[in-house]
């Protein structure tokens, strides 16, 4: 029911995967946070937005393999590629 | 609103009616919290460290309706949960007070309004305290702007706490802010604690915000154009290279005329202290030892207040950000994290706004490890030094290819300055790295905004007033004691002439007097540490006087060399040309060979000798011991690498 | 008339895919009331089935009776009466379980007596006065004047101005866009307010 504009490309993904396999024009829905994390560092990444069931869009990339910047919660955040791979998101349409 | 707390868990200062009430300031960094506090403090606010820990704390006092109300800016968060040693205090400090420093009676949480979402989660976070909360929402002009809304009386009555709205940098909704404040006693929680699960407190956001009337905003258009100039892969790195050399620009060609006007100020008013003033060992203390340290500490102020105006200037604006996204990638290859690029810029003008510039790292191992890599950046008082060496070293007209020779050696000692320091943080990042907590690295990029000229001004001042007091004070006391260990005990006509000393030629006098002082005492004494560098005990002297401040150094070489202008480099080098070992295994020998200039050169560069910058690490760290450190450790370095430097160019000699 | 529903429907409720958004379920959070007993938890990505006291429903059968005295359901919003003695900082978690658990299968309410189903002119009526006895009514009395419900009927609201708000052009608009935009949150189909 969502008027969500389609882009001409199918999605490559579905299912669950990490933040860090999003690119480019990607959007997905947040499925979960590592829970081998440890537990401060856990709900830091969540009070930061990133909790279950947002949305989240891949933004961009820094040069040579930098910090990765998503937005959710109406926030541009960026993360290392090692704290961006322990959150899942659910993407595909 | 009646109040449904039912008690306060920890009574403030102010319930037990001593002092004024104490409210504290919580919310995210980029949210507009500082702007908040600048509004209702004016200017009347004080920053400083918490107690024991590297955490800078401001303060300050609002006057509203006739009753004072101590207003603390706690640091910016996004969650009260510590993942830090430093938000641990913030923490304890909530809980019930620190030492010296009383719990807050009323927790004022400031949120952005265009990121409300995130923002009600650290809300929550602070309502759970249950105490006397209410919320600001800033930013609600741009929220406006970009199809967002808020009605701010139903978010009120769907949170349980006061909610006012303003726009900070333009004093609307002040008036609001300050009334709400002095009815803090009427703050109330939720009637509820929201849910602690996340999924459910995710729900609880988006009830309440429904219930707000909040229409999230959308993605902000111009920081999008914006950001795909200045974070393109080429073009963004072109950018940021091309606003770096802009800043040095700004901060060495741009600042000189400025610093020039103030050295010939202070010559001047020297020069009349010495006509005036009858009594020549007054005479001498004003206008070398006062007039002396007081210029040299303002010789430095053109200089750093424009750099701290391109610092605050593009950190309001936002840019700062983007700049350390792009260079986090660099900085991790040497243990640090992308916003550690600004201690390091900051130091190729001074290492102390680079020592200071460390409180924005929020991890303290990150922050030590810079503080003691950063005073290997190659300073502008390094330059006079440099310059002098340089051009004793290598001789004018020299060519490397298209190059002059001298412009080849000074980007190499830039380029020096700049790995050692780099390569110093990651080494100390490496030792101290036993027990890291696991501190993820997140930054947030905010939207582009227009800074307000008074903002600006505010984050440009404070730091300036700092510098000035801190370093201000150290240099004027170590160049007076320096003056006292060169010029006294004042020699008398008659001791001048059966040394064979012409009393009427101020030169010869000076130098006299230098090479019998307390000073030179000092410098015989502790010639054999340096001996195996090839300094004989005046190049010593020189520097004992380096410690007060590096450029002492040379006036001291020039005035030990009778030199008629000690300004003059290459009278100068000529007169240390002619120098030669008084005594020792080398006795007769020149002492300047390009080996102990080379020696000197790489002593300068890497020693800590700046006694400021100890004193700034000292009060940054709150003890003795990584100063200690950073002064032992760059001086061992100082003198293997010169050591290493004589030798090989003896070699290749 | 459909057509115009579902057109301002589609105004009314921009849906775009923001980031940050998450998928409607049931979400509901806790707001005082006059009562310091009773609790109005507000109701949102579900349609209520009935207004009116609640007999039973999944998860709050073990609240009603005991900690909760009575529940009553109202348009967009839960009303819970805790039982005396009763602290809502110690019972509300347990609500909101219980509730989430309710509004997980509202197909299973069972209305107590005089609880019936509104129809769309009725909701209407009742979110409107709700309003008017509280919030927007409140602003009017706080400025010297009253605001009064005449009529509520597909989708227009009509109202009269009492007091300082009366014959002042800036209170009418202030008043009635206030009340709309407020209605329209909970009434997604009120298309207008207007002066009767």
């Amino acid at each position: 029911m969502s008027a969500v504009t389609t882009t001409d490309r199918r999605p490559r993904l579905d299912g669950v995967v990490p933040l860090t396999a999003l690119g480019p024009g990607d959007t997905g829905t947040i499925s979960y946070v590592d829970p081998d994390l440890d537990h401060s560092v856990q709900h830091r990444l969540r009070l930061l937005g990133f909790c279950e069931g947002r949305e989240i869009a891949y933004v961009r990339r820094a040069f040579w393999a930098g910090p990765i910047v998503f937005r959710v919660c109406d926030v541009h955040m960026c993360l290392r590629a090692e704290q961006a791979a322990m959150i899942h998101v659910r993407t595909g349409a | 609103m009646s109040s449904a707390l039912s008690h306060h868990a920890h009574a403030g200062s102010a319930d037990s009616g001593g002092g004024s009430p104490r409210i504290a300031l919580i919310g995210s960094p980029n949210g507009g919290k500082t702007s908040v506090f600048n509004r209702l403090t004016g200017l009347h606010a004080k920053t400083g460290n918490y107690p024991g820990v590297t955490v800078s704390r401001s303060a300050g006092v609002a006057r509203i309706g006739g009753a004072e109300y101590s207003i603390e800016d706690l640091p910016g968060t996004y969650s009260l949960s510590p993942i830090s040693p430093d938000e641990r205090l913030v923490a304890e400090l909530l809980d019930g007070g620190v030492k010296g420093i009383g719990a807050p009676d009323g927790l004022l949480v400031v949120a952005d309004s265009t990121a409300l979402r995130r923002s009600l989660l650290l809300f929550a976070e602070v309502v759970q305290r249950h105490m006397p909360t209410a919320l600001v929402l800033t930013m609600s002009d741009e929220l406006t702007r970009r199809g967002g809304s808020i009605d701010t009386e139903a978010l009120g009555r769907a949170l349980g706490v006061p909610v006012v709205t303003v726009v900070a940098n333009r004093g609307i909704g002040i008036g609001e802010l300050r009334e709400l404040i002095t009815g803090w006693r009427d703050w109330s929680v939720p009637p509820v604690d929201p849910p602690t699960d996340t999924a459910e407190l995710a729900g609880w956001v988006d009830s309440v915000l429904a219930a707000g009337g909040y229409e999230d905003p959308r993605a902000d258009a111009r920081t999008e154009r914006i950001d795909r100039v200045l974070l393109h892969p080429v073009l963004g790195t072109v950018i940021f290279f091309a606003v770096m050399f802009g800043f040095f620009q700004a901060i060495f060609t741009w600042a000189a005329p400025l610093q020039d006007g103030v050295e010939d100020f202070f010559g001047w008013l020297a020069g009349l202290a010495a006509e005036h003033i009858g009594n020549p060992l007054l005479s001498s203390f004003v206008s070398d030892g006062l007039l002396g340290g007081v210029g040299g500490v303002l010789v430095f102020v053109p200089q750093i207040v424009m750099m701290y105006f391109i610092l605050a200037l593009l950190d309001a604006v936002g840019y700062m950000s983007r700049a350390a996204f792009l260079m986090d990638r660099l900085m991790s290859r040497f243990g640090l994290e992308g916003r550690a690029f600004v201690a390091v810029l900051s130091s190729f003008a001074c290492a102390i706004p680079g020592v200071m510039a460390t409180r924005t790292l929020p991890n303290s191992r990150d922050r030590i490890a810079t503080m003691l890599g950063v005073p290997l950046a190659t300073c502008s008082a390094r330059l006079p030094v440099y310059i002098l060496l340089v051009g004793i070293l290598i001789p004018d007209g020299t060519r490397v290819g298209p190059f002059s020779g001298r412009g080849v050696a000074m980007f190499l000692l830039y380029l020096l300055g700049g790995v050692s320091a780099l390569t110093a943080s990651a080494v100390v990042k490496r030792i101290t790295g036993r027990h890291d907590g696991v501190l993820p690295f997140y930054m947030e990029m905010p939207p582009y905004r227009i800074p307000t000229p008074r903002s600006v001004g505010i984050a440009m001042w404070e730091p300036t007033k700092a510098f000035l007091r801190k370093a201000g004070t150290i240099i004027l006391a170590t160049t007076i004691a320096i003056w006292a260990l060169t010029t006294i005990p004042l020699r008398g006509d008659a001791e001048l002439a059966a040394a064979g000393v012409d009393p009427g030629d101020e030169v010869a006098v000076t130098a006299y007097t230098m090479e019998h002082s307390a000073a030179a005492a000092i410098g015989k004494a502790i010639e054999p540490v340096f001996e195996p560098l090839g300094f004989d005990w005046r190049i010593d002297v020189a520097l004992l006087g380096s410690l007060a401040a590096r450029e002492v150094s040379v006036s001291t070489l020039g005035q030990m060399a009778s030199a008629l202008d000690p300004e003059d480099d290459s009278e100068v080098a000529q007169g240390l040309d002619g120098w030669t070992y008084t005594d020792g295994p080398r006795a007769g020998e020149k002492v300047f060979t390009p080996a102990t200039t080379v020696a000197l050169l790489l002593f300068f560069a890497f020693a800590l000798q700046c006694m400021s910058t100890v004193a700034i690490m000292r009060r940054e760290t709150g003890g003795w011991r990584w100063p200690s450190i950073a002064f032992g450790y760059m001086f061992v370095l100082a003198w293997v690498m010169a050591f290493l430097g004589r030798a090989v160019t003896l070699l290749i000699t | 008339m459909r057509a115009i529903r579902d057109h301002l429907r589609r105004v009314s409720r921009p849906a775009d895919a923001r980031p940050g958004r998450r998928p409607p379920g049931a979400v509901t959070h806790p707001e005082r009331t006059d009562d310091p007993a009773v609790l109005r938890w507000v109701v949102h990505g579900t349609e209520l089935p009935f207004t009116g006291p609640l007999a039973s429903a999944p998860g709050l059968d073990g609240l009603l009776g005991g900690d909760l005295e009575a529940v009553t359901v109202t348009p967009g919003a839960v009303l819970t009466t805790a039982a005396p003695g009763r602290s809502w900082r110690e019972l509300g978690p347990r609500v909101r379980a219980a509730l989430g658990t309710a509004l997980g299968s509202v197909a299973d309410w069972l209305p107590g007596p005089g609880a019936r189903r509104l129809d769309a002119d009725e909701t209407l009526r009742w979110c409107a006065r709700e309003l008017i006895d509280g919030p927007v009514g409140r602003i009017a009395t706080a400025h010297g004047g009253a605001i009064e419900l005449v009529d509520a009927h597909d989708g227009v609201v009509r109202v009269r101005m009492h007091g300082a708000c009366r014959g002042c052009p800036a209170a009418v608009v202030t008043m009635t866009q206030r009340l709309e935009a407020q209605l329209r949150r909970r009434v997604p189909d009120v298309r207008a307010v207007e002066q009767a």
